[in-house]
């Protein structure tokens, strides 16, 4: 076995979770190290800047080398653990109800169309929008446009067939353009 | 199901179309300008997503958490992503770095250039007999004349230059002595010690005088200023042969067995690959280098050589789990161990010498090697020279345990002095 675990692939390290401490930690330590910041990223684009994403991503690492305990069939490492996640972040808008806040939505309206927008600009408008549209259509927009997964991937993230992930991304890109249309006709 | 125009839009941009699709898609934008609005926007909603470069870095105690929360030991540090840079300001780390990558060719150059060394002052200490010229120092006459006084030797037999006022009248003889298949003279030749000089009244006993053979070496005349004025060479100058491998120092072309010599040149190279960026930076003395060499035979040289020069990079790293492509073009400080072999002058081409050299080193980023090639036309009496020629370059340099490239190929120009 390789003392540079940088060599191994996602699924080696995987099955190597479980075993003795040391390669245990080796492993565990090289799958945080490719996947954390991109995990983190999700969260931040999906939740917001929160108090609580922190505490989720933590989460979502700890509930990962659990599973990776039990659950010994694996395909797609970064799917699960971004599964893991999703799955987190639904639980925390079940319970919280999340809606936009006030000062979002009228920032939105207060934008002048016929400003000189920039680019800069349009991207904060698309997060804004963003906001303004359901969790799954933007979700599955996060997904395709940010993380670039494929239908099939974000099928197998979000755990819904791929005419449904058709359908989400045609709405969710539906709605951000009726949001902005004002503005993209100014760019 | 079908899907409609617009559907089949979204589906083409996500690349995710049938391509049966797609010429249906395409009539249809042809004529439906509304439907080309909405793709317009879909690709500008795109590119400004795809320009989003916000970095979200998790915290840092996150990962001493989860691993406390696993039962398994934090590590020391999570590795972060290595990122190449290309320019280094402090002078522990060039070294550092520079032993780290180069000692593999400094060793080999050190080998090689004692190896050389030995080989050929066994060579030349071969044909080379430890004799000094007369003509070259007043101390090897005064010399010549203390070993004289003390040893008693006939002042008639072996000339004096300086006090012997029968020169003139007097015929050379021509001694020889053999000792390891060469030939000496002595003569009007300085002897360095007793044994010599006893050798040489041994030899002044015979009867004939023993004339060298090659008469058809080129011969010379030892002029020298403490020669007395009653001297007059009438003899046969013919009769003096000259043999080559008596190679004294003080008869050697000033740039053709120079002792030492410095070059400082300039190089106009196109690197392979090529980012068509500008430098940022532009020091004084970019693109030219300076060396300094010492003669390790009649045709080679050993020497180190400093420069400064631009080294066009691409390179991949990996940034939050997306693989970025890195351009650069930084002007790098770098120092190698040279070797040049120049051939005879060749005459009918003006004098110019064709050379090679090779150059072998390193900088911050990694080791180097050099290639060159090309003519040198010197100039004797002034001891300068100028070059002209090709040379290759090859940079390597590593970035997240990838290694790369950087080659150039060019030309290069100069001059060198020589002592």
């Amino acid at each position: 076995m390789s003392d540079n675990f940088a060599e191994y692939s996602d699924i080696e390290l995987y099955y190597m979770l479980g075993k003795d401490k040391e390669t245990s930690e080796k492993a565990f330590a090289q799958l945080y190290a490719r996947h954390s910041p991109r995990i983190y990223a999700y969260l931040r684009r999906f939740l917001g800047n929160r108090e609580d994403i922190q505490d989720i991503f933590q989460e979502t690492f700890v509930r990962f080398y659990s599973a990776s305990l039990e659950q010994k069939k694996m395909t797609n490492v970064a799917a699960f653990i971004l599964k893991i996640a999703r799955n987190l972040c639904l639980n925390i808008k079940k319970r919280k109800h999340e809606i936009i806040s006030y000062e979002d939505y009228m920032s939105l309206s207060s934008i002048n169309p016929n400003d000189d927008s920039s680019k800069d600009e349009l991207l904060e408008l698309i997060k804004i929008a963003l906001e303004l549209i359901p969790s799954e259509l933007k979700e599955a927009f996060i997904l395709r446009e940010y993380d670039g997964l494929t239908y099939l991937q974000i099928a197998d993230v979000t755990d819904v067939p791929i005419s449904t992930v058709k359908i989400r991304l045609y709405r969710a890109k539906k709605m951000i353009r009726k949001i902005l249309i004002p503005y993209l006709t100014e760019t | 199901m079908e899907n409609t125009p617009a559907e089949m839009l979204h589906l083409y941009i996500d690349g995710e179309l049938n391509i049966m699709d797609e010429q249906p898609l395409f009539a249809e934008l042809n004529i439906n300008e509304e439907l080309r609005s909405e793709m317009r926007d879909l690709l500008s909603i795109r590119r400004s997503v795809q320009n989003d470069s916000e970095a979200f870095a998790p915290p840092v105690e996150s990962a001493s958490f989860i691993f406390s929360k696993v039962g398994l030991n934090p590590p020391v540090s999570i590795p972060p992503p290595e990122v190449l840079q290309p320019i280094a300001t402090t002078g522990t780390t060039f070294f550092s770095n520079l032993f780290r990558y180069v000692w593999a060719p400094i060793l080999a150059t050190v080998v090689s250039i004692i190896g050389t060394s030995i080989i050929l002052t066994n060579y030349y200490n071969n044909k080379i007999e430890q004799v000094k010229s007369a003509a070259t120092s007043k101390t090897s006459f005064d010399k010549f004349t203390e070993t004289k006084e003390n040893s008693n030797i006939n002042k008639e037999i072996i000339p004096r230059i300086t006090e012997n006022k029968n020169i003139s009248n007097h015929q050379p003889k021509v001694v020889t002595f053999n000792r390891k298949n060469t030939v000496k003279h002595i003569g009007f030749e300085t002897v360095s010690n007793d044994k010599e000089v006893e050798n040489a009244q041994e030899s002044l006993k015979v009867d004939n005088p023993i004339f060298e053979r090659n008469l058809s070496k080129t011969p010379f005349i030892i002029v020298n200023k403490n020669y007395n004025s009653a001297f007059n060479p009438s003899f046969n100058l013919n009769q003096i042969p000259f043999d080559n491998s008596l190679n004294s120092k003080f008869l050697r072309n000033k740039s053709d067995e120079s002792s030492y010599s410095i070059y400082l040149r300039g190089i106009y190279a196109k690197s392979y690959p090529n980012t068509d960026l500008n430098t940022a930076s532009n020091p004084l003395f970019t693109n030219m280098s300076l060396g300094a060499y010492i003669s390790g035979g009649r045709h080679l040289q050993f020497g180190l050589e400093i420069g400064q020069e631009a080294f066009s990079q691409i390179f991949y790293n990996m940034e939050n789990g997306i693989k970025w492509q890195y351009k650069q073009n930084p002007v790098i400080f770098w120092g190698a161990f040279g070797a040049l072999v120049r051939t005879d002058k060749i005459a009918y081409l003006g004098g110019v010498q064709p050379f090679g050299q090779l150059l072998i080193g390193g900088n911050q980023l990694g080791p180097l090697g050099k290639l060159i090639t090309g003519i040198q036309l010197n100039s004797p009496e002034i001891g300068v020279g100028l070059l002209l020629g090709l040379e290759g370059s090859m940079l390597f340099y590593t970035n997240q345990s990838t290694w790369y490239t950087s080659r150039k190929l060019g030309f290069t120009f100069g001059t060198s002095f020589n002592f």
